[in-house]
């Protein structure tokens, strides 16, 4: 529920600060003219529209992006037309790094990294689909090969090394 | 010519075709590359999966990716518009000495280093360039050109009008991608034409299919959403197909177009445009996975081919 | 205090300014001020709240006049500020000008160093010990006078050009104007009305133009070119290339028959392309000279051979199709350059469909629309079909106040107001016409702008739209363009459609800047333009003295500034040629012929070509020609033997200065700036 007159409580000083730490380009010198917004395929679709977002930042509302569905379809049309050369689709993903580490992972990514760490790769063939490959002389898919153990076992490595297995909860779990 | 293939997630385990179509057009048989097969690739990794939570796995499952492409002398191909991004972003960023350091010590652990490619060496010092991280659609425009590819065109697309879609990696941002003229790419829709197909200009053009950064995965509602304006901009021009780089936009458009039960464009990717045009056999493109069937357009194409 | 002079020693006065709270809020001053006492030489040292005011400079003159002193060390601001205040101090005090050195305490400590008074204080002392051991090793030095050319060049025709060169000539002073198509007026002959007073541009310009031709002191050349400038302030040696116009200037009297008559032609220029004008041509029916040219590139005669009826009709026999080039050399004493902005090229294949919809134009193709004598007639005419518009939009900012690296980041500073002009302008001419003009910010902030900004808002179908429009389509069939932009103080994108769109572009640095720019060896600013020495108090000088700036080729303005400019210029050029002569600062570069091999390398290197190799009885050696010598010190950085300094920067001075602020004060540096050379 947004706050219907905003009293300074709300504002968060340190988000912009917090953005920049995870990767994100400044929002401060944002001229709000909204070409972002038209150029956005989410915000033509939806309420939520660019310019105002990275107003919101500016503001420092931070607890009002823990209600926005993770939406930005990381196209970069709103960089491309941005004059302030701001670029909102790598603010978001910084956003999306605050709400990770603050309100937790979202299912899809844990699923998708689990099958990561089996597969390698975020999809496995259907029957149909190796027989296919198998009739047309294709390469065999890596994972089915006895070696790719190795590139699992790296895969894994990575991860713990870099907290990402923190970061996703993934060490709770085993 | 010699490259490594980067065939990603989507392409073998869901349009497996495509690869085959790249594989064929590539090889010796018509453009004579040197493909090299690469067996320790892992996930590209996916942005909105790893980018979006934790940049620095996103770079080191990258880096290690590019490590095992650095000493085969070859560049990196992809055929996906996300593994392009995602790959070419890493080895530009790796280029910061700090971030690579940062990203070496961790790929130690694991017995690699990226240093990237060697390019010479001058008595003790070897020197080294990033590794070269490609896609599809440049390296046939630039490394094999318009003319070459019309030379071995067996089967005209006379008389097609194609809706050319980039898909949005493939353009932006510009500061990395600046392979294409963002405002007018044009590669694309040179090899469409280079087939003797029309590219159409339709409004939309630029804009996004609708399923990337996970909105396909989250909110399926919105991004067919986006991907109807898309289509109905190609439609009002007068589109009879669409052809694309990236397979993930492909399989939006071909889903969205059954989920949606609106239009019936065919869907393509380059690779399968080009086969099809260079005269492989269209059975064996695995068209059979394309939700949007291709074959009232081949069979316009190629009456006799298809008649069995 | 006792006095340390010593007999016969240098005799040194310290005064440390407090700069109000600039420094003495940071430095602790008096304490400065103390420490100084304590060094050799230093006979008294003072500190004082403002040293430049006018108790300040009375204290300085007190205590040299009371200790004898006979050098001074000022510690307070940047010597870009006030070197010459104390300079003139210490001379009226009867010292030898260069016998005066400035610490720099504001910007090199106490701004730097805000919040740690303790530090600063000692930075402080180090810096005026520094100060001491430079000011020990001063030698008095002498200022040379060279006499000057009472004659000026002004560089570009248009309004600042003109407007410098009447001023000038009102003076009493000679003036070349030299401008680079056939006729002056510029820019702002293009214009139909000025805002915000709607006055009629030509209407004003014109009877200047006119002045100009009729002026004595005013030797026009047009359709000429400034190609060589040499010498310096006082006397330059300008070399100007006359264009053939294949017309006789002297016997055409402008009567036009020859472009009736004329069969080849090329879009207008003036016109912005919108309109067409013959192979012989004058740009604009005021034009002024009122003298026909012809271009080649669109002449019959000079593709074929053939043709040649402007020659046969022409009542005074003015065609010459052998015409040549012409080279004209003249000395003037200083140079103005008013050479004007390029209006801003939107993409062509960029997001504003510029070049790619019929009916998006730009505002200055709009103003020629717009003008009765312009290219239809003063009717507002769609490209694609002719037809009247009924529904204009605006689009603000177009190729400025953009941080993408390959655009321009500043304002352009005449958008605004120029769209406001034209929304009057078109409801004037049309009464069911409709405006919309997307803008981000509004930038009213001159002398009746916003007041005019209030009488264009206030006026029915006239709405301000706030948002950058995202996407621009065209209609295949109408030809009509829709613009989507969210607009921003609804909240929603919305869709609008029009009948045509005006792009509202910025300027950018004139084609030729960038040339003009390294022939005259004056910097530009990053944004393209000159640059002025101080934004503030030298607007319209540049870094090469005698070398003036003005109008938008400093920087975008609209017509009241670049007037105000080219006044400015003009005066700041004429009180420098009134003086009737130029003083040469005596910190220059000087060789010292026994140890000068003659490698040139000085010369390669000097940013100002002051020296050359002349040929003595003992071989090739480097002369610096004093004049053109700014004192950079490059040459005498370089030079592989040593053999040249700069006056006020020896390598003794240098040397004790650097001594200073090591460890162990005194100690001398050896053989600093040789080692291993």
């Amino acid at each position: 529920m947004e706050d219907s007159v905003l009293t300074g409580q709300e504002h968060d000083p340190d988000f912009v600060s917090q953005i920049i730490r995870y990767g994100g380009h400044d929002v401060q010198t944002c001229l709000q003219c909204g070409n972002c917004t038209g150029v956005c395929p989410v915000s033509l679709k939806t309420p939520y529209k660019t310019r105002n977002l990275i107003k919101l930042c500016q503001y420092g509302y931070k607890k009002i992006f823990f209600s926005i569905p993770w939406i930005c379809a990381g196209c970069h049309r709103c960089y491309e037309h941005c004059p302030a050369d701001i670029d909102p689709a790598e603010v978001f993903v910084a956003i999306r790094h605050i709400q990770v580490r603050e309100r937790g992972v979202p299912r899809w990514i844990r699923d998708n990294v689990g099958l990561i760490l089996r597969n390698g790769f975020g999809a496995v063939p259907s029957d149909d689909i190796r027989r296919y490959r198998e009739r047309q002389g294709l390469e065999p898919l890596p994972n089915t090969l006895p070696g790719y153990r190795t590139a699992l076992e790296e895969l894994a490595t990575i991860f713990r090394r870099t907290g990402f297995d923190r970061i996703l909860g993934l060490e709770e779990k085993k | 010519m010699r490259y490594a293939l980067f065939s990603g997630c989507t392409i073998p385990n869901r349009f497996p075709g495509v690869e085959y179509a790249t594989r064929e057009i590539l090889g010796e048989r018509y453009l004579g590359a040197e493909l090299l097969d690469v067996k320790e690739f892992t996930c590209c990794p996916a942005l909105p999966t790893f980018y979006s939570s934790d940049r620095f796995t996103w770079l080191t499952v990258a880096a290690r990716n590019l490590t095992v492409v650095q000493d085969l002398g070859a560049d990196l191909v992809t055929i996906c518009n996300g593994c392009f991004s995602s790959l070419l972003k890493a080895s530009e960023e790796l280029q910061n000495v700090l971030k690579c350091n940062m990203v070496n010590n961790v790929l130690a652990d694991i017995g690699r280093q990226y240093r990237g490619r060697l390019v010479r060496t001058e008595g003790h010092r070897n020197f080294y360039e990033p590794v070269r991280v490609r896609h599809i659609i440049e390296v046939l425009y630039n490394d094999f050109g318009r003319k070459r590819i019309e030379a071995l065109v067996r089967n005209p697309m006379r008389g097609v009008r194609a809706a050319v879609h980039y898909g949005c990696h493939y353009l932006r941002p510009t500061i990395r991608t600046t392979i294409d003229d963002p405002a007018n790419p044009v590669m694309l829709d040179e090899l469409v034409e280079a087939t003797g197909a029309e590219s159409v200009r339709y409004p939309e053009k630029l804009a996004c299919c609708g399923a990337g950064g996970g909105v396909r995965l989250q909110v399926p509602r919105l991004a067919n959403a986006i991907t109807k304006d898309k289509l109905d901009s190609m439609l009002a021009a007068g589109a009879e197909c669409i052809v694309t780089g990236c397979p993930y936009c492909l399989f939006q458009f071909d889903h969205a177009q059954r989920e949606l039960r609106i239009s019936s464009l065919p869907v393509l990717h380059i690779s399968e445009l080009l086969a099809l045009a260079f005269g492989i056999d269209p059975d064996r493109l695995g068209f059979e996975w394309h939700f949007v069937t291709v074959r009232p357009f081949l069979k316009r194409l190629y009456p006799s081919v298809v008649e069995g | 205090m006792g006095d340390r002079g010593g007999a016969g020693g240098p005799r040194i006065g310290v005064f440390v300014c407090h700069c109000g709270s600039n420094i003495g809020g940071t430095v602790d001053c008096p304490a400065v001020a103390e420490y100084a006492t304590t060094l050799e030489n230093v006979v008294v040292a003072r500190a004082n709240i403002y040293t430049c005011s006018t108790v300040g400079q009375e204290e300085i003159k007190k205590q040299i006049r009371e200790h004898g002193l006979d050098r001074i060390v000022v510690a307070s601001c940047t010597p870009r500020l006030h070197e010459a205040t104390f300079k003139r101090v210490g001379e009226e005090a009867g010292l030898n000008p260069y016998m005066v050195h400035m610490v720099n305490l504001r910007e090199q400590c106490s701004w730097v160093h805000q919040g740690d008074k303790e530090r600063a204080t000692e930075k402080a002392k180090e810096l005026v010990r520094m100060g001491v051991a430079r000011a020990r090793m001063l030698e008095p030095l002498t200022a040379q006078e060279l006499g000057v050319e009472r004659r000026v060049l002004v560089i570009g025709g248009g309004i600042a050009g003109i407007q410098a060169s009447l001023d000038l000539a009102a003076q009493g002073l000679e003036v070349v104007l030299v401008e680079r198509l056939p006729s002056i007026g510029g820019r702002m002959a293009q214009l139909d009305k000025t805002f915000p007073t709607g006055d009629c541009a030509i209407c004003v310009l014109a009877p200047k133009m006119v002045e100009v031709l009729h002026t004595p002191g005013i030797r026009l050349m047009t359709y000429s070119e400034v190609r060589e400038v040499a010498g310096h302030a006082g006397s330059f040696d300008v070399r100007i290339e006359r264009k053939p116009r294949y017309v006789d200037e002297s016997k055409c009297v402008g009567c036009g028959i020859c472009a009736e008559n004329c069969p080849g032609g090329a879009p207008s220029e003036f016109d912005m392309g919108i309109g067409r004008r013959k192979a012989i041509y004058v740009p604009f029916p005021q034009a002024a000279p009122l003298k026909y040219t012809i271009d080649p590139a669109s002449c019959i005669h000079f593709k074929t051979g053939k043709c040649g009826l402007c020659r046969k009709n022409c009542p005074t026999g003015a065609i010459d199709f052998e015409m040549k080039p012409q080279e004209v050399r003249v000395r003037v004493g200083a140079i103005i350059v008013a050479t004007g902005f390029d209006p801003y090229t939107p993409h062509v294949h960029g997001y504003w469909g510029y070049r790619e919809f019929a009916n998006v134009i730009t505002a200055l193709e709009l103003e020629r629309m717009i003008n009765a004598s312009g290219p239809t007639r003063g009717e507002v005419r769609r490209p694609s079909d002719g037809a009247a518009p009924k529904r204009v939009a605006f689009i603000q900012c177009v190729g400025s106040r953009n941080w993408k690296a390959t655009s321009n980041k500043y304002c352009s500073r005449v958008c605004c107001m120029y769209t406001m002009k034209l929304a009057q302008l078109l409801k004037e001419h049309y009464q069911d016409i409709s405006t919309s003009v997307y803008y981000i910010d509004i930038r009213a902030f001159g002398k009746g702008f916003e007041e005019f900004y209030h009488r264009v808002r206030s006026m029915a179908g006239v709405e301000y739209i706030r948002g950058r429009p995202a996407r621009l389509t065209e209609d295949p069939r109408t030809k009509n363009i829709t613009i989507r932009a969210e607009e921003t103080l609804l909240n929603k994108i919305t869709e609008r459609e029009f009948d045509l769109v005006v792009l509202s572009i910025g300027m950018v640095p004139s084609e030729g800047t960038e040339a003009l720019g390294r022939m005259l060896g004056i910097p530009r600013s990053p944004d393209g333009f000159f640059q002025e020495v101080h934004p503030k108090l030298r607007p319209v000088d540049t870094s090469r003295d005698g070398v003036f700036i003005c109008g938008c080729a400093q920087g975008p303005k609209d017509i009241p500034d670049t007037v105000a400019q080219a006044k400015a210029a003009a005066s700041s050029a004429a009180a420098m040629l009134a003086r009737g002569k130029v003083i040469l600062e005596p910190t220059t570069a000087e060789v010292d012929e026994a140890l000068c091999e003659g490698c040139g390398l000085c010369a390669s290197l000097c940013p100002y070509g002051a020296p050359s190799l002349v040929e003595t009885g003992s071989g090739k050696k480097a002369r610096i020609q004093k004049a053109l010598c700014h004192g950079c010190g490059t040459c005498a950085a370089a030079c592989p033997r040593l053999a040249i300094t700069v006056r006020g920067f020896s390598d003794e001075q240098l040397e004790s200065e650097m001594a200073a602020a090591l460890p162990g004060e005194g100690e001398k540096v050896e053989n600093g700036r040789g080692v291993g050379g």
